[in-house]
């Protein structure tokens, strides 16, 4: 029943717009918004690519195996970073390892040639390479973050010598469930005619495409809230940080984005064993390290079901999972993922 | 009614003026006539002064700062076109009506359009959407999206093209006149396009046809739930809370919409079409390029290509030289190792007093005799031995002791 009486709507949209207008000074007050917080230094470049290594201010690390987080091409690896008390990398650093990652920059229009095979039989198999030289190991640690998991899954299945332990976050292995609302919107795209046609696919397409999956939530909704907190420059801060992650959206490389809709998003042939990257096939069945797959109960980019699957494909008997009670993007940077995914991730790999 | 009424008005001058004046403080500047602007609470501008505000204050905000609070007042305008539709409503009629009128409002929204989109005067490149009002612009947030593409993509490019209005393809002219002489391609092309223009244009009317259908079940759903809520004794006393409940509603309709087997095809052919149409639009600008001389797309991607493949090969060659360089460092090591060996064990047979029986003033004979390795002692023969053990005057040790046969094995150990 609606009980608005025109005297309280008046009331409701005057204040509704003294607080607009009042809260605007206090943007102000936010200040500069980093990416990334946790202190790291370059120790590789090559192209657009980035390895970083985080330095640890204690001497917590106990890990002698180097862990590397590859992260996803669509947005930035900052979300893992994002704030001091909320940065899932911090975390494993307090939880004893000695992390890396790659940060991929931003793709131009000179990078359209770069294939999956690149990307992966390339720059991530150079990066672990140049971690296994510099602390002296056989193998290394994988830790891959949604697009990057799937990649992360590729490349071990592709070098399994090299990988001694694999971390997936929020990684999408069979494309083809029924809640997967991305999938479905790309079965009837014409990908090649797409690609060919735009080239590198923006970061603004990928990104508006994502919130056109809650569009009146994540495009409205959301900004009614802000006004509740611009007297409250802390969560307004934090706000902002995700705003500015959320719309720091890189380009996707052409020839990657083509393969990456056609064969695991059109296709599904990841689960199916007939992925090509370069020239090798990509067989899950190589995956015998041990696995440890989180997933978010509630995402809805990479709903559950399309990261569960993993455990039936894989070739290994020490195979885990951890679920978490929040979306794609909560279980990084939620105060409650904060405090249990990166110790649970920490203690698993110490004892592996 | 009337000295409420009364009361209302000097309220809402005093929150104006405060509110102007808040505003004008912010902008540093000295605000508009209070007397002129939202004095006339019958006919609200809540959305328009929040508008103008913004336009003032916005120039002095910092990108990220300015971009994020655009969208809170994109937001806060829908919001506010909202409440003074509502308020406007209100005023008119008695409350339990002020609902339905919203709603109907809505409603008259949608099925406007849906008949301004079906008798296809909702022609391209043009926002003439605007039978929808304005606060429901978040109804097309994903519409939105490829329109902006549509737009940005160069199809307002198009060069201009005799019989061909942008939104509006006269076929008589363009497909039915004979393609001759010289311009023959260039003219299929240009029927082409007209042709392609039509595909995407049909597309686009089915795809926001969808979206309008969408929206008026959007409707019944919202009347649906009020009544459900009303039932549950839930009320609904903001606008604030109205707006949320709209939203809600929204996503549920629109997230059952999309994972429709219809909204797969419909989207599909709405992107297809239009990536044909600007794939061929392209082809046509990259024509006009070469005509005068310059470079185009095809030309830099064949260039990035092959420098991508170059580099390719570079990296495995470099890895391969890396390989071999390292094969060449250890082939040496292990040639540096054999010599060694090889003079480590030369000198080691060079010390005959490895032979049972023989100290230093032996070897200090044998020396003498020129005999300085093992293996000569090796190599020598019974009456040579025997020669040497007078010789050095060994007393027949040489043969007794076998040195010889002793040599052979201190070499071969």
């Amino acid at each position: 029943m609606i009980t608005i009486n025109p005297e309280e709507m008046l009331n409701e949209a005057t204040n509704f717009n003294k607080k607009i207008t009042e809260g605007f000074s206090n943007l102000a007050d936010v200040g500069e918004i980093g990416s990334g917080v946790t202190p790291h230094e370059t120790i590789y470049e090559e192209d657009k690519l980035k390895l970083y290594h985080y330095k640890s201010d204690s001497s917590v690390t106990t890990n002698s195996v180097p862990l590397l987080i590859v992260y996803a091409l669509v947005n930035r690896p900052y979300m893992a970073d994002i704030q001091e008390n909320r940065s899932t990398i911090k975390g494993l650093m307090d939880n004893g390892q000695d992390v890396y990652l790659i940060d991929w920059g931003y793709a131009d229009d000179a990078d359209q040639y770069l294939t999956m095979d690149d990307y992966i039989n390339g720059y991530i198999d150079r990066c672990v390479d140049i971690l296994r030289e510099r602390h002296n190991v056989e193998k290394i640690n994988l830790l891959g973050i949604c697009q990057g998991g799937t990649f992360s899954l590729c490349y071990s299945s592709m070098h399994p010598e090299k990988v001694r332990n694999l971390v997936t976050m929020v990684t999408p292995v069979d494309f083809h469930t029924p809640d997967n609302m991305l999938s479905h919107w790309v079965q009837n795209i014409d990908i090649d005619l797409l690609v060919d046609t735009q080239g590198n696919i923006s970061g603004d397409l990928l990104n508006g495409t994502f919130l056109s999956m809650k569009p009146y939530e994540l495009m409205g909704k959301k900004y009614l809230g802000v006004i509740d907190i611009l007297d409250n420059p802390d969560a307004l801060k934090n706000f902002m940080r995700m705003e500015q992650w959320i719309f720091d959206s890189p380009d996707q490389a052409a020839e990657t984005f083509r393969q990456f809709i056609k064969d695991f998003y059109q296709d599904n042939k990841l689960i199916k064993g007939e992925v090509v990257i370069g020239n090798k096939t990509v067989d899950l069945t190589n995956l015998t390290m041990p696995i440890l797959n989180i997933y978010g109960e509630l995402d809805h980019l990479v709903p559950p079901a399309a990261s569960t699957a993993l455990q039936a494909y894989v070739g290994s008997d020490d195979y885990n999972e951890i679920s978490f009670p929040g979306g794609h993007i909560g279980i990084y940077v939620s105060g409650k993922a904060q405090k249990t995914i990166p110790p649970e991730i920490g203690s698993w790999l110490n004892l592996r | 009614m009337m000295s409420a009424n009364d009361d209302w008005n000097s309220d809402w001058l005093k929150t104006q003026q405060h509110f102007w004046q808040s505003w004008a403080n912010m902008a540093g500047k000295s605000g508009p006539n209070v007397s002129t602007i939202g004095s006339n609470p019958f006919s609200p501008d809540w959305s328009q002064s929040l508008d103008q505000w913004w336009r003032l204050v916005s120039p002095q905000t910092s990108d990220p700062v300015s971009e994020m609070f655009q969208r809170v007042v994109d937001t806060g305008k829908n919001f506010n076109k909202m409440a003074e539709q509502g308020f406007s409503f209100g005023q008119k009629q008695p409350q339990e009506d002020l609902v339905q009128s919203w709603l109907e409002n809505i409603q008259n929204g949608f099925e406007s359009w849906i008949k301004q989109i079906s008798s296809n005067k909702n022609t391209l490149f043009s926002n003439n959407d605007s039978l929808i009002p304005d606060w429901m612009g978040l109804n097309k947030g994903a519409l939105e999206i490829w329109d902006s593409l549509a737009n940005s993509i160069g199809l307002g490019g198009v060069p201009e093209i005799p019989g061909l209005d942008k939104g509006k393809v006269e076929l008589s002219r363009l497909l039915k006149s004979p393609a001759l002489g010289q311009w023959r391609e260039h003219q299929q092309q240009l029927q082409t396009i007209a042709q392609l223009m039509i595909e995407f244009q049909e597309a686009d009317q089915i795809y926001k046809l969808a979206f309008a259908q969408m929206g008026v079940r959007s409707i019944e759903a919202l009347r649906q739930r009020l009544t459900d809520d009303t039932n549950k004794g839930i009320k609904v006393s903001t606008v604030r809370e109205f707006y949320d409940l709209w939203v809600d509603v929204n996503e549920e309709v629109y997230s059952e919409f999309a994972m429709t087997d219809e909204y797969q095809v419909i989207h599909g052919d709405f992107v297809n079409s239009l990536m044909a149409l600007r794939k061929e639009t392209n082809a046509l600008t990259e024509k006009l390029y070469k005509a005068v001389n310059l470079p185009t797309r095809s030309e830099i991607n064949t260039i990035n290509k092959r420098l991508q493949e170059q580099r390719r090969e570079n990296i495995q060659l470099r890895s391969e030289i890396n390989k071999l360089a390292k094969q060449i460092a250890s082939e040496t090591k292990k040639t540096h190792v054999t010599t060694a060996t090889v003079n480590s064990t030369l000198k080691e047979h060079k010390d005959l007093s490895t032979i049972k029986g023989v100290g230093p003033k032996l070897v200090e004979k044998l020396h003498t005799q020129g005999i300085k390795t093992l293996e000569q002692i090796a190599k020598m023969k019974t009456a040579e031995l025997e020669a040497l053990d007078k010789q050095i005057g060994g007393k027949g040790r040489v043969l007794r002791d076998q040195w010889a046969t002793q040599a052979k094995q201190l070499i071969k150990q």
